[in-house]
């Protein structure tokens, strides 16, 4: 088939909509969505002060989609996930910081804050910890956020909404079954061997159930699960790498590949455990949530972020999450015109990293044998959110006055001990810290005429971590005609150091930096809408600006000598870093999107994004593109409900173009590394098993049409003499689940 | 330490109290909680916009003039904030469902006086408030055989007697019918909105 053909089947695919498409108005409007992120109070997407859009359960289901990464990557507008087996970074826009542990996305939870308070990281994968089938839908909102939400709502904010009990009745039972194909790396799928497959294994139980309870409606949600996966085997290519820098001998990488060498065939160190529940009550106004789950893995390969220095292929090596999280809302309306709203929550995290590492060069002075290091970072944080909504109807008009306030404990704790005598080197980096914020808000939304929306806010959080910082937002919406509507928003947001940023410490080559401050990010978009019955067309433009990005700087000769004098590093250090305020970005780009469904069986949708970022760290090495992420990226589905018992089938797919590698720019590389254009492909069948209505089957397989990813693997991340080329991370290739579900009502 | 532990203990007993008190006095005042319409006032108002020419029977209940009657119980918060917004919302139409509109407050004194009053004003259309205090299904008993299209702002009215109300089902607005309740009330929808409503009654 050439090109021209493919032309026509697309124009075909895209326009049978069209040609069907009814006058319908009512659709037009049913096929609006409700979200509550934007304004904290629930609006039409169309309306709200933000590009904002949902992902639903029907698409997580229908598309055999069952992590939060596999749902923006297949189905978001504008947001995008990368993986290095277990460890995903996001990135929205265009604009992805490698390395930030999900820190610039705020994750909310039913309107509950996700992010830990250590190092401000969110999950967004497996280890989000929310039961996939209780999930209602997904709100993703683009661009900054903070004047609702506080830090970190700076690329985006993604709220998880949970199912009530009139959607999710009876006990769930379901048990699903994975397998993905070993990779060859820079090889295609290979199916043959039967062996080095990886399995994983699904069990969840869920409830769903509405009562009264003193006298009030009543309902309880919930599901407890169970994730587990092993495998498959990572053919990685052995790197030579030379000798350690202490013992002078070949550099040992443990008992599984040979001195001086990294690489072979990875069999004990790519396994996921995630065990998580997640519980929902109401009775009358008042709501609790419960989120408690552990999340443990292992990446087979090493990376600039992930088993920096560690032994290849040691199952012992692994990092962990535990949480436990609260959640208490209520709702109660003051008087005609007035509505108070208080959510109060609690988080305790844990977070554990266990590395070995053989290589004397990897260890503190002295541990000649190699050392074995342990990280616990953990944190407590309480918080209340405290608005009246005062509605002035007579003026077209609704304020919302409210104060934010959060209490947040975070402690690290690493140790290292000698690999053979188990004796404790003396690293004394740990540190503790107590932090609050404060910050009272305003939104205003007027209404003038039905044609116009205006709505402004301003938000000022007083924290102890970095001092002040004003977050203000201005959005103008104007329906020029029926069902189109065109926005334009500015906004502002942040997000403050974190506790890591703030304290960390390694006294051969960093020093602690508590006077860091926030990073910001001003914002400018435009965007305009139209529905036509069924379908809907998106088109919007941004640009956006970042300030005090926190980066690394090498401290000048006279800090280095001054820490050195004060103890802060050992006297032998010839070079230290520390956290600055000195990185800036610019990004400007372009959203568009896409949906229709035709007779209410074909569904349709497609997203896109196309952008220029560039980021100037402050090292005196001018602007350059971003690494890791797609500047160009987009995602495509469709489906068609066959009726009755026949099966659903679905096809979804992604597409990222070529992207600069994480040691691109800074590698040395006589050719910088860029990762091929990635294309994933996933085709699924669900449907009612016949002669069983009450249990229900996904099957689902993936393809990924790219051979490798955007990370440098192994420890040759910078060329030498011996390593002119950049190795890129093997990705998974071929991949598949089933499932079945039984409900009894 | 034993005297320290013991003063611990009564902290944390005192403070589990303070919590289940907390808990009970929210309970306790969740008779008088606020009701959240799940779908947006102005979305509600639109759909009703647009679902009103599938009613078969609308053109012959209302002769060319729409009255629409906003149902507020002035003892309820919510029912005299919603109503407020639903009337600020219809006086800025022009028309509804493409009939000229007049949107008046009606003040729930009972249910007979609520059809004396439905009566006196035409109502074609009568939206219902949440947090009337007689139960929703004595209203819809009372209103069988007047010729009024009942509109409500959640999913749990239209289940006791309401004809339409709108529920939001995986971030998208949904309409519901109560089917049984709009033969009672001489409406008649036609089956292209069938398919697309949720029909729960």
């Amino acid at each position: 088939m050439n090109r021209g053909s493919w032309a026509l089947v697309c124009v075909s695919l895209f326009c049978a909509p069209l040609a069907h498409a009814q006058s319908n108005d009512l659709e037009a409007l049913m096929n609006q969505s409700i979200v509550s992120t934007p304004s904290k109070d629930a609006e039409s997407s169309t309306t709200a002060p933000a590009t904002s859009s949902i992902i639903t359960a029907e698409e997580l289901r229908i598309h055999g989609l069952r992590s939060l990464n596999e749902a923006l990557n297949y189905a978001s507008l504008g947001m995008v996930t990368t993986t290095l087996e277990h460890g995903v970074e996001i990135g929205a826009r265009g604009v992805l910081l490698t390395g930030d542990y999900g820190n610039h996305v705020l994750l909310l939870i039913d309107g509950v804050p996700a992010n830990e308070p250590w190092n401000g990281t969110a999950y967004f994968e497996r280890g989000a910890g929310v039961p996939f089938e209780l999930i209602d839908h997904i709100e993703v909102t683009l661009g900054p956020g903070s004047v609702t939400h506080g830090a970190q709502a700076m690329l985006g904010t993604i709220n998880i909404v949970t199912k009530r009990a009139r959607d999710y009745r009876g006990l769930h039972l379901i048990l699903e079954g994975d397998t993905t194909a070993p990779v060859f790396e820079g090889e295609g799928p290979r199916l043959s061997p039967l062996s080095g497959y990886g399995y994983g294994y699904r069990w969840a139980a869920g409830f769903g159930h509405a009562f009264e309870l003193f006298g009030l409606p009543a309902e309880l949600t919930l599901q407890l699960e169970r994730y587990k996966q092993a495998g498959p085997d990572w053919h990685l290519t052995p790197q030579v790498y030379g000798d350690d820098a202490v013992t002078g001998a070949p550099k040992d990488f443990g008992p599984r590949t040979p001195a001086g060498q990294w690489g072979g065939n990875a069999t004990r160190s790519n396994f996921v455990d995630v065990p998580a529940a997640y519980a929902r009550l109401r009775v009358g106004a008042l709501e609790a949530t419960l989120r408690a789950g552990m999340y443990t893995r292992a990446s087979p390969f090493m990376t600039s972020i992930v088993n920096v220095g560690d032994d290849f292929n040691d199952p012992d090596n692994r990092e962990r999450d535990r949480w436990f999280q609260l959640g208490l809302n209520y709702t109660r309306a003051l008087s005609s015109r007035v509505v108070l709203s208080t959510r109060a929550y609690g988080l305790l995290n844990q977070y554990y990293w266990f590395s070995r590492r053989s290589a004397a060069e990897e260890c503190p002075d002295g541990l000649v044998s190699g050392c074995e290091r342990t990280l616990l970072g953990g944190g407590k944080s309480g918080g209340a959110d405290v608005r009246a909504t005062i509605d002035v109807p007579e003026l077209k008009s609704t304020t919302m006055l409210g104060v934010d306030s959060r209490l947040r404990a975070a402690r690290s704790e690493l140790t290292v001990v000698d690999r053979v005598t188990r004796a404790v080197a003396p690293v004394n980096n740990d540190y503790t810290r107590t932090d609050a914020l404060v910050a009272p808000y305003i939104q205003e939304s007027f209404s003038p005429y039905r044609f116009l929306d205006v709505n402004a806010g301003l938000r000022f959080d007083y924290d102890t971590r970095f001092g002040s910082k004003l977050s203000p937002r201005a959005a103008l919406g104007v329906t020029p005609w029926k069902d189109g509507r065109v926005k334009g928003i500015y906004a502002e947001a942040f997000r403050g150091p974190t506790a890591y940023e703030l304290n960390y410490a390694d006294r051969t080559a960093e020093v602690a930096a508590p006077n860091l401050s926030a990073e910001s990010v001003r914002s400018f978009e435009l965007s305009f809408e139209q529905r036509f019955g069924s379908q809907r067309l998106f088109f919007g433009v941004f640009r956006s600006s970042w300030s005090d990005m926190v980066s690394y700087r090498t401290l000048t000769g006279d800090e280095l000598q001054a820490k050195i004098a004060s103890g802060a590093l050992e006297p032998a250090t010839s070079i230290a870093y520390v956290y600055a305020n000195t990185g800036s970005l610019s990004s400007y780009g372009y959203n568009a999107a896409y949906e229709a469904s035709v007779d209410r069986k074909l569904h349709l949708a497609a997203n896109l994004t196309s952008s220029f970022s560039r980021i100037d760290f402050g090292d005196g090495g001018g602007s350059r593109p971003l690494a890791v992420g797609p500047s160009f990226f987009g995602n495509a589905r469709v489906s068609y409900e066959l009726g009755g018992s026949l099966p659903t089938p679905a096809v979804a797919a992604y597409y990222w173009a070529t992207r600069p590698a994480d040691r691109a720019f800074d590698g040395g590389f006589a050719h910088a590394p860029y990762a091929p254009p990635d294309l994933q492909l996933r085709f699924t069948l669900t449907g009612v098993v016949p002669g069983l209505r009450a249990m229900s089957y996904r099957v689902s397989t993936t393809y990924d049409a790219a051979s490798r990813g955007p990370y440098v693997v192994g420890p040759n991340q910078y060329a030498s003499d011996a390593t002119t080329q950049a190795e890129l991370s093997p990705q998974r290739r071929l991949s598949g689940f089933a499932g079945l579900e039984y409900v009894v009502q | 330490m034993s005297a320290a532990l013991g003063s611990r203990s009564l902290l944390t007993r005192r403070t589990a109290l303070a919590c289940v008190g907390a808990a009970a006095s929210l309970l306790w005042r969740g008779r008088a909680a606020a009701v959240e319409p799940e779908v947006p006032i102005r979305l509600q108002v639109s759909l009703l916009d647009r679902v009103i020419p599938y009613d078969r029977n609308f053109a012959s209940r209302v002769h060319g003039q729409l009255s629409v009657a906003v149902l507020v119980d002035p003892a309820n918060a919510d029912s005299v904030r919603i109503g407020a917004l639903l009337q600020s919302e219809l006086s800025s139409l022009d028309s509804l469902g493409s009939y000229p509109l007049t949107a008046t407050r009606v003040i729930f004194r009972g249910v007979p006086r609520l059809v004396d009053d439905c009566k006196r004003l035409r109502a074609g259309v009568l939206y219902v408030t949440p947090g009337i205090r007689e139960p929703i299904g004595q209203l819809a008993a009372a209103l069988v055989g007047l010729r009024v299209l009942t509109a409500c702002t959640g999913p749990e009215q239209v289940e006791q007697g309401m004809i339409l109300g709108s529920a939001v089902r995986s971030g998208k607005p949904r309409v519901l019918v109560n089917l049984t309740q709009a033969r009672l009330q001489d409406v008649d929808f036609r089956a292209d909105f069938l398919r697309m409503a949720e029909v729960v009654g």
